[in-house]
């Protein structure tokens, strides 16, 4: 288990608490205090009409953040029209039970409660002479509607993808599995937001091992803020250290549903599109959900493509650099002698030259993803324009660089989802092989995949399919086999169900 | 902390990568030429025999490295000195190959750059696979061992035509005494060095077979050998093999695909650092876990990292060049290697087996709750 | 921490990279020639390729080095005092012998080759026919740019003439250091064509030891390669007589195979060689000569009798230079081994009385695309 560090020791949401007393003005006063300065923070002073005139409500909630029909027909409404008995005790409760036409309804004197109602665009029912207060469900904030989500396409795939409140969320991976063993459980995270964390995993099928790990994990967080689901990731990840991310994310409420048929556990994070699934182990970063949608012998090919893709990309340019600086006699004469002529007049030394481009390369590459689409032309002229045949022709670099930082890049945005490791393994071996040649190159490679082989996620070695010597494991990894064949459920990551299809009439 | 495990296959796996080690580098013997692949023959069928002892003696005590039962075996005294001298083996054999590794690497392309840095670099890599642990060497020998089989192979099958295989003749030409020689090489140099394998097999799965270990590893490692041997002859003969300082690297140096592939022997490089990083790290993990027996820590991993970087900053001034080191790899190495290789071996065997003997006699309840089942499964 | 690790990666990576060698300051060697002069000194002439005035399509022109020193390695060495850039020895492709340097022994130069992890040990070594070596690279290649590329291409087209032999340098190695086999090595001349010299491979030269002792010619060569399997193509021209016509028949050589098979008999080695020739007839120099089974079967008689002979003819020669080049030495060595140990010891003796016997087999395949000679009607 590695120590997850928090900032803050214990964060507290407010000194000021409530105490609920019998006057409603009272009562009104001690919320106003609370919510000073916050001009959206309403009170609606009513009463009932037919009978106990002199019975009084207030209704507490942000405006905007509630649902004004919900507000105006399902609770003042029918309040102001009822006919209330004068004991205050039963008081809440008729009104919870027979007026108040909410699915929701939950009568507290619970100071935290009754503040994160109101917070999380619920409303709350003041009642003269009542220490009670009573929770009606209100939220009507805006939210987008499932769209398909820009960083994760497919071509045969739905166009779906999550969104930010955390139910709708649920709903859409509830849809696709009709199960009750899908299980769903709500956690609360950040003292400030209080977010809401949903642990989704079907149960028979989710190793329940794994699953006290996560809500352990999640327990020990204590943190003010949780705003998105990458930095509850690194919260509770394993080896925080590492460039490896051991969870994965995905906005795509199919291939969330593919991982907990798989076994895996989703963190859904209220307020982000954004899920975590794990455990997530390396063959994950080379599987696309199309892959199983797609001819089985193309998407083996697209796999292995990724695969060599990611390799590529790490060592081109650290190979590139040992070759040309170290073992010149590996170059076939014929190359050695244009890679000569290109570096003919070339002031930089190789090593400046790669990691230098790489480097501007990477700032092309930002600069991009964060840039509206009408600057992407000027980007693309600059990038290719200036830096690339103008740079050549002014012997500033050599065109064989050129090249292999184009193929870098370019293998580099095929595994767009290993950048954070990517960068890191690849200026590293860079370095390396210029430092000590091949050599270099080797050992950093056993190094880093050293590394891959030791760390876990929550639990399951990040590396286990593909070192398990068993052939049959890389069905589902290097290679994508026939749906037929792929009649088990990962080991280590699901528990005792392992069965996925029952015969291979199937076939 | 849990303990560590690794399964069959990657025992096995282990194995075979540990063998292929230093077979790579300096090579096989010399004296016998042509006749090498009998030599290798012999050597294979008599490790055989010595592979089974340290197989029966994991099986004995399953669960236990050699340490552990030294204690259990010899009493204190005479168990620690046992361990003693064998720890003193595994630490000079260890110097020795990394020595043998940053040579091979200075003499082949980095002529210029300081050996202490190499060294270095090696050392640094072996501490930290000593840190990972076991389990984690095994996992990662398991990937590439399978990229050191198929470069090997495709090494061998590209360079087929140029094979010619009269140059294994004459067979016996010089009687058998070089080929026993040469066979007596083998069995001490990369085939009963196994014996390592007796200080983490506590390791090893309980539920796994350390005769089908040891004896699988046997095979597939001196298959490779033979196929290395053969390749060098047929390639070079046996004249250019004897020449060379490391004939298996050099075999790559001839072999071209066209035009366009040629000069590959820094792809044999790959094979050959690798496998003897593979091997080192068996030793010194083997050595690590002989000190912290000796010096009662309960975690060798503790000791792992200052054992590796005094190992590797010694080897520097082990030789005074790369030619005493081969010698001495091919001829002294053998006869050195005797008492920790079969003498040690042998009588730990015997002991064990009277052992095993009065336990079962006495209590035999002891080895249900000994060995029941290892769990391989989660660890977090 | 951070600013610790990046000085140390600093101080490795800015400081020493020891091996380092940039493209720029390497000057790569295609070949180089060995010549001895008057003190005693080796006479080294580097063919380079000189990038600098190359242009961005990268074909270098050209340039030769001339240096001089008492060893090998101190030429090479000296070379620097020439040419400022290193001078980087892994592409280079030939090394060609003065006939001098290989009277004298050709182990001197080639050991620097041999020990040196830079070079190739796939490196062509040829012996210069005529006076300086360096001479040879005054020459102009017809199809490449540099002298050395074209011997080099020169030699792996041998498939199509037989009339030289492949060798590398690890091969010399194995052939010098072998019992019952000498080294040879390919010869190289100069020629005119067009008016401008050019190079011609012409033959093989002949060792003893690492000593030069004696050239055979381009024919010899082709009789060489038949004799010791090395045939993989080439031409068999018959001077064939039918009916009373005399003419040359030209077979082109499809395969080739010989197997050896040695023989101790009373005391005496024999040695059999067996060649099987397959050939299409492509070239009748004789006037109506017809493809019936009689002229053919007549033809591939007369083939195998000329054959017989020409191979014949050039053992003898071999074994009055008494340099077993055909390896027949190593070849009792490996099929009599008991007989090599009594016989090997003075083999130099037993070679030159070995009895060779030779059993051509030359198979006519096809006739080519003519069914017939082509007649001329009246």
């Amino acid at each position: 288990m590695p120590k997850h560090k928090n900032s803050l020791p214990t964060v507290s949401i407010s000194n000021k608490k409530i105490i609920m007393l019998k006057s409603l003005e009272d009562n009104l006063k001690q919320f106003e205090d609370i919510f000073q300065g916050d001009d959206s923070f309403m009170a609606r002073h009513f009463a009932c009409v037919r009978k106990n005139k002199s019975l009084k409500f207030c209704l507490l909630y942000l405006d905007g953040m509630v649902d004004a029909a919900i507000l105006d027909n399902s609770i003042i409404k029918p309040i102001i029209n009822a006919h209330l008995p004068d004991d205050c005790e039963a008081n809440a409760d008729i009104i919870i039970n027979q007026v108040i036409f909410s699915h929701y309804a939950k009568k507290s004197q619970e100071s935290d409660e009754l503040l994160s109602a109101i917070i999380m665009g619920d409303s709350v029912l003041l009642i003269e002479n009542c220490y009670d207060a009573v929770i009606v469900s209100s939220k009507g904030w805006k939210s987008r509607t499932p769209s398909e989500p820009e960083g994760e396409k497919l071509i045969r795939g739905p166009r779906e993808g999550f969104v930010e409140p955390i139910l709708d969320n649920l709903a859409l991976i509830r849809r696709r599995l009709a199960t009750p063993d899908l299980k769903y459980k709500e956690m609360t995270i950040g003292v400030e937001t209080k977010t809401k964390i949903g642990i989704v995993y079907i149960e028979g099928i989710a190793n329940k091992q794994i699953l006290a790990e996560l809500i352990e994990r999640i327990n020990k967080v204590e943190i003010d803020g949780m705003v998105l689901a990458g930095s509850l990731a690194e919260l509770i990840q394993d080896a925080p250290y590492s460039p490896f991310e051991t969870i994965g994310f995905t906005e795509r409420p199919d291939v969330a549903v593919a991982d907990l048929l798989e076994g895996r556990i989703i963190v859904l994070v209220d307020g982000t599109p954004i899920t975590m699934t794990l455990p997530y182990l390396f063959e994950k970063f080379f599987q696309s959900g199309d892959d199983y949608s797609l001819n089985y012998l193309f998407s083996s090919f697209s796999r292995l493509l990724r695969m060599i893709s990611f390799w590529l990309t790490i060592t081109a340019p650290a190979i590139y650099v040992a070759l040309t600086t170290y073992h010149q006699e590996m170059i076939p004469t014929a190359l050695l002698m244009s890679i000569l002529a290109a570096r003919e007049g070339v002031p930089f030394p190789t090593i400046v030259e790669t990691v230098g481009l790489l480097v501007i390369f990477e700032i092309l590459r930002e600069a991009g993803t964060r840039m509206p689409i009408s600057l992407s032309n000027a980007l693309s002229i600059l990038g290719a324009l200036v830096l690339g045949t103008a740079a050549v022709e002014a012997k500033i670099v050599s065109a064989t660089v050129i090249t292999v930082v184009a193929l870098t890049g370019l293998t580099g945005l095929m595994t767009q989802r290993i950048k954070a490791p990517i960068v890191v393994i690849r200026t590293a071996l860079t370095l390396l092989a210029g430092f000590m040649g091949l050599y270099g190159i080797l050992y950093g490679i056993i190094f880093v995949t050293l590394h891959m082989c030791s760390i876990r996620s929550f639990g399951v070695p990040y590396m286990m399919e593909f070192t398990s010597l068993n052939p049959g494991d890389l069905r589902d990894t290097a290679l994508r086999a026939p749906i037929w064949f792929l009649r088990h459920r990962p080991k280590l990551v699901s528990s005792s169900n392992k069965t996925r299809q029952a015969n291979r009439l199937g076939q | 902390m849990q303990k560590e495990i690794i399964n069959q296959k990657q025992a096995i796996v282990l194995m075979v990568t540990f063998i292929m080690g230093s077979g790579t580098i300096v090579g096989t013997g010399d004296k016998s030429g042509q006749d090498i692949w009998i030599a290798l023959l012999i050597a294979m069928a008599g490790a055989s025999i010595i592979m089974a002892v340290y197989a029966r003696i994991i099986k004995l005590f399953p669960g236990m490295d050699l340490f552990d039962l030294l204690d259990k075996l010899f009493g204190r005294i005479l168990g620690k000195f046992i361990a003693l001298i064998f720890t003193w083996y595994l630490f000079h054999v260890g110097l020795n190959l990394i020595r043998n590794t940053s040579e091979f690497i200075r003499i082949i392309s980095l002529d210029a750059t300081p050996q202490c840095v190499i060294a270095l670099f090696t050392g640094v890599l072996i501490a930290y696979a000593l840190r990972c642990g076991i389990e984690v060497i095994g996992r990662w020998v398991s990937i590439f061992f399978p990229v050191i089989i198929v470069i090997s192979i495709t090494l061998s099958v590209i360079a087929v035509d140029m094979y010619d295989f009269d140059r294994l003749k004459p067979v016996l030409y010089e009687g058998l005494k070089p080929v026993l020689s040469d066979a007596f090489g083998i069995f001490a140099h990369p085939f009963a060095e196994t014996v390592v394998f007796l200080g983490i097999a506590g390791c090893f799965q309980k539920q796994s077979n350390p005769h089908k270990i040891f004896n699988i590893a046997l095979l597939i490692g001196g298959l490779y050998m033979l196929m290395l041997a053969v390749r060098t002859i047929a390639l070079m003969g046996p004249v250019n093999k004897s020449l060379q300082m490391f004939p298996p690297y050099i075999t790559a140096r001839i072999i071209k695909i066209g035009d366009f592939f040629q000069r590959i022997e820094l792809i044999n490089a790959v094979i050959i650092v690798t496998a003897v990083f593979t091997k080192v790290t068996v030793y010194m993990f083997s050595f690590a876990k002989g000190m912290s027996y000796l010096l009662k820590i309960d975690d060798y991993r503790t000791l792992s990292t200052p054992l590796v970087f005094f190992t590797a900053a010694y080897s520097i001034f082990l030789f005074d060049n790369a030619l005493f080191m081969v010698k001495w790899a091919l001829n002294v190495f053998p006869y050195y290697a005797i008492p920790f290789e079969i003498i040690i071996p042998l009588l730990v065997w015997i002991a064990a087996e009277i052992k095993a003997r009065n336990d079962k006699k006495t209590t035999s309840q002891n080895q249900s709750t000994n060995s029941s089942g290892s769990n391989a499964g989660m660890q977090c | 921490m951070v600013v610790l690790i990046f000085n140390i990666a600093n101080a490795f990576i800015l400081t020493s990279c020891w091996n380092y060698k940039e493209t720029d300051n390497l000057t790569l060697v295609r070949g180089f020639s060995v010549d001895r002069v008057e003190d005693g000194n080796y006479f080294i002439s580097i063919e380079t390729a000189d990038m600098h005035q190359a242009g961005t399509e990268g074909k270098g022109k050209a340039a030769i080095i001339e240096s001089e020193g008492e060893s090998m390695f101190d030429a090479v060495r000296n070379a620097v005092l020439v040419n400022v850039p290193r001078l980087y020895w892994a592409h280079s492709t030939a090394v060609i012998l003065s006939q001098q340097v290989a009277q004298e022994g050709f182990l001197k130069v080639l050991d620097f080759l041999i020990r040196d992890a830079e070079t190739r040990l796939d490196i062509h070594p040829f012996v210069y026919r005529g006076e300086y070596a360096k001479e040879i690279f005054n020459t102009t290649p017809i199809s490449a740019v540099m002298v050395s590329e074209e011997l080099k291409d020169m030699l792996h087209g041998q498939k199509f003439t037989s009339k030289t032999l492949l060798v590398q340098i690890y091969e010399v190695i194995e052939r010098l250091e072998g019992e019952g086999i000498s080294v040879v090595m390919p010869a190289v001349c100069v020629t005119e064509v067009n008016g401008a010299k050019t190079i011609k491979l012409c033959g093989l030269a002949i060792f003893k030891g690492d000593k030069l002792v004696g050239f055979l010619d381009e024919d010899e060569t082709k009789y060489f390669c038949f004799a010791t399997d090395e045939v993989d193509g080439g031409l068999l021209v018959v001077d064939a007589e039918h009916e009373g016509k005399k003419g040359k028949i030209t077979l082109e050589i499809l395969n080739s195979g010989t197997r050896f098979k040695a023989r101790y008999k009373d005391d005496e080695i024999s040695i059999q060689i067996r060649i099987r020739v397959r050939t299409s007839m492509n070239d009748v120099q004789i006037e109506e000569f017809p493809s019936t089974d009689n002229a053919i079967n007549d033809l591939k008689r007369q083939a195998n009798e000329q054959l017989k002979k020409d191979i014949e003819n050039l053992i003898k020669k071999v074994q009055e230079i008494n340099s077993d080049i055909f390896g027949f030495g190593s070849l009792v060595k490996k099929q009599l081994p008991k007989v090599w140990k009594e016989k090997g010891k003075d083999w130099d003796n037993n070679f030159k009385e070995l009895k060779v016997e030779i059993i051509p087999e030359v198979e006519i395949v096809h006739t080519a695309l003519l069914k017939d000679s082509i007649k001329k009607g009246d």
